[in-house]
């Protein structure tokens, strides 16, 4: 049964099974094939890195093209125009990331809700800006090309593991994040800030740090992504790349690590295999988009829970019921 | 009486909002281990000035001091370190966690252990402990692993009070801890507070006179923003004045 999948063995069974699966891929996909799933792991580390804020602190950010391009450019500058090797790039675009969110961070915080949505917005516009317009650094609209894998993740193969190892740490690593003492003051802060004020906690503080690890291994996904294509160009820390994130999140069920992987993997899927198809992809991806919104609002990995949660009320009212009157156990379903 | 008995002193504390004048020149004296009760109609200042006490809004005058220090421009979250707690009238939890999950949020927000990342919430001993005491406490063992927004109103509004209690405070804002309940809950919400211990202070709003009147030991009754009587129950009872204009039947 699928409720079953979802808690206690059988999730450690679906976390086994997914691993294997992602083991042998390579073993019977094309080449092109591996290529979409690297870009579907990428972007499942920026959807996880989004969803510790959106889904688990409730801070809907529409501004992380900004972090994950901060950290694709820097490691591409210093890779290509200063012939830095892999570890310095990846450590150059990692702290440019961090930095560039410590800032962003600050002002953003003022606010919350809708307002904070907007003003993430208009922050990554600001280096999207640069991207465009700073010619002598970022290469302005033709972006900075040629950026070399190290020759131990050469191969697509090789890189497809390389990729797959870090996407699987950092799967672990949020997983123990959030159900960390720290982790339960994210949720408790999307739940009620004032009750957490009241109770001792420095919400502003709590929320600053979770937006720095976010920007982190948003910045880990953006030089993983240089790496992979290559290059960048403006277009990569565009609104699109916001909205994308924000897509994954919402479509896997924001608040579940495994909800944003599974929205990264069908929107990137969605994105490359209907675009062989139809010009029109975009259109395909909108409506399953509005499909979601509408049927399950709470995302895939949402409407599972709550599906699991009714039945096990159902079954606890029945049991109630039955108790009471036993005559008319069928009662008191609802 | 020397300062250092004091508990909590409000002196002269005014906010307005806009044109609204909606606490006015308001001062209190609140014991160590006093009772007081703040009665008044709706729009009298009451709330307001609870969230000027714990900190949820800052007065536009006046001086709030906590065991003698000055904590007038101290954000909230700094008062809960100094023994402050309180309860909301409108019933403010954490809804999609479980009960357990509520209390143990509460029975670390003063602790270190907080800021852990790699320790699971559970692994924290003496917050564990802490917080199951305070499920004991409220006798809501058997609803310990259901999420809040599942439990009628009267247990949340318990569990309310519990979160608070966790923190072991000194000083504690109760903002109608009976608003809304059936006469049987709200009898066992007052078995509750008077059980608790005499050391804590506290402060609490109430509608219901008789529940005001088996709680607290002495009576501020506020009307339009400003206190108008201040003293011992029974005598704030026999006020003529509050007869009238709160209670009606003068």
């Amino acid at each position: 049964m699928i409720f079953e999948l979802l808690r206690g063995r059988g999730r450690v069974a679906v976390a086994v099974a997914a691993l294997v699966f992602f083991a042998v891929y390579p073993w019977f996909a094309s080449r092109f094939m591996i290529t979409v799933l690297v870009q579907c792991l990428i972007m499942a580390i920026l959807a996880m890195s989004l969803d510790l804020m959106v889904g688990y602190t409730g801070m809907a950010s529409l501004g992380h093209a900004a972090y994950f391009g901060s950290g694709a450019y820097a490691a591409a500058i210093v890779s290509v125009t200063y012939k830095a090797s892999f570890p310095e790039a990846l450590a150059v675009g990692l702290i440019v990331a961090v930095a560039v969110t410590a800032v962003f961070a600050l002002v953003a915080l003022r606010a919350t809700g809708v307002y904070f949505l907007m003003i993430t917005f208009a922050l990554a516009m600001l280096i999207w800006g640069l991207a465009y317009r700073w010619n002598s650094m970022t290469g302005g609209e033709n972006g900075i090309a040629g950026v070399q894998r190290p020759s131990f993740i050469a191969g697509t193969t090789t890189f497809y593991y390389f990729v797959l190892a870090i996407a699987a740490a950092v799967f672990v690593f949020f997983g123990v994040l959030v159900r960390s003492s720290f982790g339960r003051t994210l949720v408790g802060i999307r739940e009620s800030e004032s009750r957490m004020r009241t109770l001792g906690y420095n919400v502003w503080l709590h929320k600053y740090i979770v937006f720095l690890i976010s920007g982190l291994f948003s910045g880990l996904a953006g030089v993983l992504w240089v790496f992979y294509d290559s290059l960048v160009a403006p277009p990569l820390v565009d609104l699109s790349t916001s909205f994308d994130a924000l897509l994954m999140v919402s479509v896997g069920g924001g608040g579940t690590l495994v909800g944003a992987v599974l929205g990264a993997v069908i929107v990137k899927m969605l994105e490359n295999l209907v675009n062989l198809v139809t010009d029109r992809w975009l259109t395909v991806v909108a409506l399953v988009y509005i499909t979601v919104v509408l049927l399950a609002p709470q995302g895939i990995i949402g409407l599972l829970r709550d599906l699991m949660a009714r039945r096990e009320m159902n079954r606890a009212a029945l049991e109630v019921a039955g108790r009471a009157n036993a005559s008319a156990g069928k009662e008191g379903s609802k | 009486m020397t300062p250092a008995e004091v508990s909590l002193a409000v002196e002269s504390v005014s906010k307005n909002f806009g044109g609204l004048a909606a606490v006015k020149e308001v001062s209190l004296r609140v014991e160590r281990g006093e009772r007081r009760g703040i009665l008044g109609p709706n729009g009298a200042g009451k709330t307001t000035l609870f969230n000027l006490i714990a900190g949820d809004l800052k007065p536009s005058a006046g001086k709030i001091l906590l065991h003698g220090q000055d904590i007038t421009h101290m954000p909230n979250h700094q008062r809960a370190y100094l023994g402050m707690a309180r309860t909301f009238q409108i019933t403010n939890l954490f809804p999609n966690m479980t009960v357990i999950d509520n209390l143990l949020l509460a029975a670390q927000a003063l602790d270190r252990a907080k800021f852990s990342m790699f320790r699971p919430i559970q692994s924290h001993e003496h917050i564990v402990a802490r917080a199951e005491r305070a499920l004991e406490q409220i006798k809501m063992g058997d609803l310990r692993d259901i999420p809040i927004k599942h439990l009628s109103y009267g247990v949340q509004r318990q569990i309310e009070v519990a979160l608070a209690l966790v923190e072991e405070p000194k000083v504690l804002l109760l903002d109608e801890p009976t608003a809304g309940l059936s006469p049987a809950e709200s009898a066992e919400m007052v078995g509750l507070l008077k059980e608790l211990d005499p050391g804590i202070t506290i402060l609490i709003i109430e509608h219901d006179m008789d529940v005001a009147f088996e709680l607290t030991d002495r009576l501020t009754v506020m009307h339009e923003g400003s206190i108008l009587a201040d003293g011992p129950k029974d005598e704030v009872r026999n006020n003529q004045t509050v007869q009238e204009i709160y209670l009606g039947y003068g």
